[in-house]
């Protein structure tokens, strides 16, 4: 019985896969290199803000430097990444299924992906979109001479890739579990992956209608954001933060439920709160949906809605809180491994709770006033993507690395990696908390003087941070070729994934797999 | 085939009704009442909601609720901020 | 045990097959709903802040036509859902016909539908193409008339791809019923076609009866 890698070695045979495990594999490939991408241009902004005036590029190079960063990052690397690779690969193997429900479905979703995010990175490089990730108007539409109307294409067609994902999750969670595999003994990492897939299927179609939107105000002239022309910029902002304020959960849920996974099996105890956790990640999903003006605070919606949009933006701190809370608990009177992956996931748990509290500062009326549009804004949202989501990412990554190749990487690399990688961050973004308090404004490419010595702290981190992302990229490759077997189950860890060998037979389960409760640890009869 | 033929003959007499009240003027929020009905016709009987499982009615409640979400806030800011 | 060919393999059986497509078509429709919920949503402020130009819009329009369309859908969706039932019983031929004639009167709407967008072309109302307009009401008249063919166009693109798919199992149950075993596609088919027809239910309205008739 050959594995999933090799049961057929043909590039013919990868490129018109239907396993999921197969695609899961195309779709990390794929956020690799818009990853690369997005952090090359990262490495050049923390260059030039190194220095207090604008030396190093243009301008106008550096307004497209963090466009090409942000979009890259936002739409074509986090938005994918947890639900594209590990979900898909994970998903049909912890419910005791053979693919997911609608196989092709899947594989189309990788290639619109891929077609979509290429034509974005093109829109950009070559079309030199200078609108920021976010595309406002009435600058998007009217002013800049760029292919904003390609990039907007572009994002457009990623969309669908996330909507077929989504609508494949959700029905195979409904309908693909095994036998005994009920609502709660669903691992959460599945529960989360449910939760994402609801906000993708359900928000995702209003982002379609907003990029449309732009696209036609640009070609014809049609008055929809720009007030000259008898619109409403406001419009533009409600529609672009219904979807992309719940888009947040999509990156930071997954990265929740990575972390429910690891931080069990590594301290050798149950889950704390399992309810709690899987409920909280669907009233994430939900309440995410009611909070999207307090990106709007300082734009001019109405004062009233101002209020709610705040009121309801503390409350949505509440099973985030929920969570951290259950995490804190599981850790208590375990005994605590402090393998790569434990290493991450703790410093996600430290790094996701400064983003989420420093949120609340932004959810505050009259503090946001102030702070908006500053480095503390950056800051913020940084400590929840990436040091919340990254860490979550690339602690699944090392979790199920052997999982999915078969392979283990070195363990002593992987603890430097984790460890540079938190110092790393802390170092770039703690200041910018700083800087942006000062009034620091974002999307500047030179700063007065009194900035510098802080910018040189976060570009100095930076590096810290390169070499962190750098280390996992060597050492994985290293592993596929000179890594040692790993065996079916390395960890010694609960979940039906663990159950098959590694890398997975084509179809996964051969028969019908015995589910039990979830997170049983310790493992009985093994410890 | 009788439920069918009933639920068409009223989707045909909301259309006429629709457009009876365009003549006289009765306004917008007329014409939005009709139109839901309509389609809440289509959506139990010709799509079969009614029969459906409890969890393909969740998708429809959901749905429900979602669009009341993005409606209701962003028209709340707008009745605030530029009173229509 | 060897299992139907028209299993697929992720699946143990043919119930669960069923119900996964049937979750996946509500997930669909679902998804659908709020794309055009965006595009209301757009109108309806659009509307608010320009009514006048709206109203105006919306005059220029043929009210006859439209109706006549509305009816046209709301009749096709009649014969699919009764299509739809004689296929649950095994009445394959009846269910062909029945799905050939829903596919005409598609074609029907999107002949008139047609039509009408020549006589908006011929008065000189296409965005992008040869809009031109000199009285008081321009920003917003162009947008009504922007919304006007985005809508009817995008909805139009999903009156073809049912008509395509009515087509296709009018063929099948008439020619290859043993390849629906199970009514399930033919029932997804439908579902289709009845989101196709609450779209219209709400854009007929939108678009032809705005501010009352002149
Ligand atoms: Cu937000």
């Amino acid at each position: 019985m050959k594995d999933y890698l090799y049961e057929d070695v043909s590039l013919k045979s990868w490129l018109l896969t239907t396993d999921h495990k197969r695609i899961g594999i195309l779709f990390l490939l794929t956020i690799t290199f818009f990853f690369i991408i997005g952090g090359v241009a990262a490495t050049l902004m923390r260059m030039e803000l190194a220095t207090a005036p604008g030396d190093l590029v243009s301008a106008d190079v550096y307004n497209r430097l963090f466009t090409l960063h942000g979009t890259v990052m936002v739409w074509l690397f986090l938005i994918p990444s947890i639900p594209a690779t590990l979900g898909n690969f994970l998903l049909p193997l912890m419910i005791g299924a053979k693919d997911l429900a609608f196989p092709r479905l899947n594989l189309l979703s990788w290639y619109v992906f891929l077609f979509g995010g290429l034509l974005t990175l093109w829109s950009i490089i070559i079309g030199g979109v200078d609108t920021g990730w976010t595309f406002y108007t009435p600058y998007s539409t009217t002013y800049t001479n760029s292919h904003v109307i390609m990039m907007a294409a572009g994002i457009f067609i990623v969309g669908f890739s996330s909507i077929f994902s989504g609508l494949n999750f959700i029905v195979t969670v409904h309908s693909l579990r095994a036998p005994e595999m009920t609502w709660t003994r669903l691992p959460l990492f599945v529960w989360t992956l449910y939760a994402t897939s609801l906000i993708m299927v359900l928000a995702t179609p209003i982002l379609s209608v907003t990029l449309v939107l732009i696209a036609a105000e640009r070609l014809f002239g049609v008055g929809i954001f720009d007030p000259a022309l008898g619109g409403d910029p406001l419009l533009f902002q409600h529609l672009f933060w219904f979807y992309s304020h719940p888009a947040v959960y999509i990156m930071i849920l997954p990265g929740m439920g990575v972390i429910s996974e690891i931080l069990p099996c590594f301290a050798r105890r149950p889950i704390f709160g399992y309810k709690f956790i899987a409920g909280s990640s669907l009233a994430i999903a939900v309440f995410g949906f009611l909070v999207w003006g307090h990106h709007m605070f300082a734009a001019g919606q109405s004062l009233y809605a101002g209020l709610v949009f705040s009121f309801l933006s503390f409350l949505v701190a509440v099973p985030s809180g929920i969570k951290v809370f259950s995490w804190t608990a599981t850790l208590y009177k375990g005994s605590i491994r402090f393998d790569t992956p434990m290493l991450y996931a703790l410093g996600f748990m430290g790094l996701f709770t400064i983003g989420g509290l420093t949120g609340l500062f932004l959810a505050t009326l009259a503090v946001d006033v102030h702070l908006t549009d500053t480095f503390f804004v950056v800051a913020h949202f940084h400590f929840i993507m990436v040091g919340g989501m990254l860490m979550a990412y690339l602690g699944g990554l090392h979790f199920w690395w052997p999982k999915m190749t078969g392979k283990l990487y070195p363990e002593t690399l992987g603890r430097i990696s984790a460890v540079l990688i938190f110092l790393g961050f802390n170092g770039t973004f703690l200041p910018q908390f700083i800087l942006g308090y000062l009034g620091m404004p974002r999307r500047y490419y030179a700063y007065p003087e009194q900035f510098e010595f802080l910018n040189v702290i976060s570009s100095a981190g930076a590096v810290l941070l390169a070499l962190g992302y750098a280390l996992p990229l060597a050492y994985f490759t290293w592993s596929l070729i000179k890594g040692r077997p790993a065996g079916a189950d390395p960890w010694n860890a609960a979940g039906l994934e663990w159950k098959v060998s590694s890398p997975p037979p084509h179809h996964n389960f051969e028969t019908i797999p015995v589910v039990e409760q979830p997170y049983r640890y310790p493992r009985p009869g093994h410890e | 085939m009788k439920t069918h033929l009933l639920v068409w003959l009223s989707l045909m007499l909301l259309l006429g009704l629709t457009v009876v009240a365009w003549q006289y003027h009765l306004g917008f929020l007329m014409a939005l009442a009709i139109a839901v009905t309509k389609a809440a016709l289509v959506i139990a009987f010709f799509m079969h909601l009614r029969k459906e499982s409890p969890l393909t009615k969740f998708v429809a409640g959901a749905v429900l609720f979602w669009l009341l979400i993005l409606f209701g806030f962003t028209l709340a800011d707008y009745f605030s901020r530029l009173g229509f | 045990m060897s299992s139907p060919p028209e299993l697929g393999m992720q699946f143990s059986d043919l119930r669960q097959q069923k119900d996964a497509y049937r979750l996946g078509a509500w997930v669909f429709v679902a998804s659908e709903i709020m794309l055009f919920a965006g595009i209301f949503l757009v109108y309806l402020i659009g509307r608010m802040t320009h009514p006048e130009a709206f109203t105006e819009g919306s005059h220029e329009l043929n009210q006859f036509l439209g109706a006549v369309n509305t009816a046209i859908l709301l009749t096709s969706s009649f014969s699919v859902a009764v299509a739809v039932s004689k296929a649950e019983d095994k009445k394959y031929r009846t269910a062909s016909w029945l799905l050939l004639l829903t596919a005409v009167m598609g074609i029907c709407f999107l002949g008139i539908k047609a039509y009408e967008w020549y006589e908006e072309y011929e008065r000189a109302r296409v965005p992008g193409l040869n809009f031109t307009y000199e009285g008081e009401h321009l920003p917003g008249l162009l947008l009504f008339f922007w919304f006007y063919f985005t809508s009817t166009a995008l909805h139009a693109i999903h009156v073809t791809i049912g008509v395509l798919v009515n087509l296709w199992f009018a063929w099948v149950c008439r020619y290859r019923a043993h390849w629906v075993p199970d009514p399930s596609p033919v029932v997804l088919s439908g579902i289709y076609w009845h989101l196709v027809d609450l779209v219209w239910i709400f854009l007929f309205p939108f678009l032809y009866l705005v501010g009352g008739a002149s």
